[in-house]
């Protein structure tokens, strides 16, 4: 556990260099640019690489292929939305998936982020899944970053995970963490974004410690336009 | 076939009975009608007469006629209503004090000054009390007619006008309503005048007033003194050709130009940099420590989207607008003098399409509201 702790990612890095890069990128563009007017909805596919260990004992490498849905809509305050993200195994639903719904708070390029999050992880020994699941409250950042007048947007995000099921982990308070950056092209005429991005999600359940790497793809449309 | 025929004999007969009495009928009624019209002597004669009795101071032989004239089932033109009213006002108001019965004159001066608000007493019946008399008639009448002649010929340069006039001061408004879609034109107003010619214009130099087919042409008068208003209607054809299409040109927009900054371009390269740098230290520096960390090796994966952002950072430098900023003066002047020089074409090709609309107006014969 000490070890998860001390190789914490360096999220103050990460947020540094996510301040760095979208400030550099963003001096001349609007906030409102930075967000969507409308709901976005997305379709997802990850192809993610799934490695646990239990202390010493590590079980081959699984690649397991996830498709999935992630949504975001706007409430009545403007810089306030709603997020939520599934993504499921395709090879059955026994296998590796993961649920997120939260809210973001945005401030011009830099958004807050809190959200609940269920994960399921594999056990070291039969290299499959537990058939149990975990929680956990997950708050961190995002920041987006417009490559000038191109319609790429660039985005880098940066989760801790805090458990809510305290007697089934030890006594550390974050269990885990994830990071995931990203380039998402959004035409000027088309209210559709493609996304290519790349996901690393490490947290420690029921002893098991798992590292998920993904490259993931999503298709997307923003129902009022951007 | 003999007694096919002896069916049919009886219907027969009684159609042929009802065609002779139909016909004898009709006959009888033509007969009875050109007596009539016979025993009625032709209003222009019986007016005629009384000029003459009215010459020789007649006046009570005059107004029979005329009374007898009005009760005769024969219409009267226009012309023979003006000519027998005025010979009757003048036999009810003769200059003999004795003979004079002003009330009664003033009913036909009324009838008058209603079909013709205008009117002046021809020389012979002419006498200043008579004319006193007509004044006061006009005076406490509010009247108004139209005259339109019935065909005009509209162009753009050349309005048509209908003259309209008050037995007193009105303000006039001529208005016309196409029927085919409804939109209603003020073409002309007025303030107070009695008499007054109002013009009616095909096109207005931007937007078409009158286009080819049915309108509705409205004269609203409104009595100054008292407020009355009045409406005159009639319905006219407009042909001719299509309505000119002016296109409107667009408003003059100063040329600029538009630079990138080296500073922007740093800004966009490193923003890129620091994205894809960002990529690659997730998925290096960021993994499990321990038996994860010496089992496997980073995910090269990443360097995909390092590369890609990297990627979209050099287009993004290419593809930058970056600020516009108005153009240098002779830029600006060049634009400018092309600018005018298509505004004077258009100009000069509307006003060619202009000249050509022409529109005839065919006014239906008159009604009054």
């Amino acid at each position: 556990m000490t070890a998860l702790r001390s190789s914490m990612p360096p999220a103050a890095v990460l947020l540094a260099v996510a301040l760095l890069g979208a400030g550099a990128s963003t001096t001349s563009l609007r906030a409102q640019t930075m967000e969507p007017r409308g709901p976005v909805l997305a379709v997802l596919a990850h192809q993610a690489r799934v490695r646990s260990a239990l202390g010493d004992l590590v079980p081959p490498e699984r690649s397991v292929p996830q498709l999935g849905l992630e949504v975001s809509a706007p409430t009545f305050w403007r810089p306030l939305r709603v997020t939520g993200r599934l993504l499921r195994s395709t090879r059955g639903a026994d296998d590796l998936h993961s649920l997120d719904a939260g809210v973001l708070l945005s401030v011009r390029f830099i958004s807050l982020e809190a959200a609940y999050a269920s994960r399921r992880s594999y056990s070291p020994e039969s290299g499959l899944a537990h058939g149990r699941t975990a929680e956990f409250a997950r708050a961190g950042f995002r920041a987006r970053a417009g490559v000038g007048s191109s319609g790429f947007i660039m985005h880098l995000r940066g989760n801790a995970y805090v458990p809510t099921q305290r007697a089934a982990v030890a006594e550390d308070e974050i269990e885990g963490w994830d990071a995931e950056s990203g380039l998402t092209y959004v035409p000027r005429s088309l209210p559709v974004t493609a996304t290519l991005g790349y996901r690393l999600e490490r947290f420690r359940i029921f002893g098991v410690e798992q590292e998920v790497s993904a490259l993931t793809f999503a298709l997307g449309v923003a129902l009022l336009g951007r | 076939m003999p007694n096919n025929i002896l069916r049919l004999r009886p219907p027969l007969a009684a159609f042929i009975c009802a065609l002779a009495f139909t016909s004898m009928l009709a006959a009888a009624r033509a007969a009875q009608a050109q007596d009539a019209a016979a025993a009625t002597p032709r209003a222009a004669e019986t007016i005629a007469l009384m000029r003459a009795d009215l010459v020789a101071k007649r006046y009570v032989a005059v107004i029979e006629r005329g009374n007898a004239l009005l009760s005769s089932p024969r219409p009267l033109s226009r012309d023979e209503q003006m000519e027998l009213w005025q010979v009757l006002a003048a036999a009810y108001y003769p200059p003999e004090v004795a003979a004079q019965r002003p009330d009664s004159a003033m009913l036909p001066l009324d009838a008058l000054v209603r079909l013709a608000p205008d009117v002046k007493l021809p020389q012979s019946f002419s006498w200043p009390g008579l004319d006193s008399l007509l004044e006061r008639s006009r005076s406490r009448v509010f009247a108004v007619v139209t005259r339109p002649v019935s065909e005009y010929a509209v162009s753009t340069t050349e309005p048509a006008y209908l003259t309209v006039v008050a037995t007193r001061p009105a303000r006039f408004r001529l208005t016309t309503i196409s029927l085919a879609s409804g939109v209603a034109t003020v073409q002309d107003s007025t303030d107070a005048r009695r008499d007054v010619m109002l013009r009616i214009r095909a096109h207005d130099g931007v937007r078409t007033l009158i286009s080819p087919g049915r309108h509705e042409l409205r004269v609203w008068a409104e009595d100054v003194s008292t407020g009355d208003t009045t409406v005159l209607v009639h319905h006219f054809t407009a042909s001719g050709g299509a309505p000119p299409a002016i296109a409107a040109v667009p408003a003059f927009v100063p040329p600029t130009t538009s630079t990138v900054s080296t500073a922007r371009r740093g800004a966009i390269v490193l923003g890129g940099l620091a994205f894809a740098g960002a990529t690659v230290a997730i998925a290096n520096g960021a993994r499990a420590e321990g038996a994860l960390r010496r089992e496997y090796r980073a995910d090269t994966r990443a360097l995909i989207v390092g590369a890609a952002m990297v990627g979209a950072a050099v287009t993004g430098i290419f593809m930058e607008r970056g600020r516009s900023r108005p153009a240098d003066e002779e830029t600006v002047r060049r634009a400018r003098a092309e600018y005018d020089a298509r505004v004077t074409a258009a100009e000069a090709a509307a006003r060619t399409r202009l000249a050509r609309y022409r529109v005839t107006l065919r006014i239906d014969p008159m009604e009054d509201r």
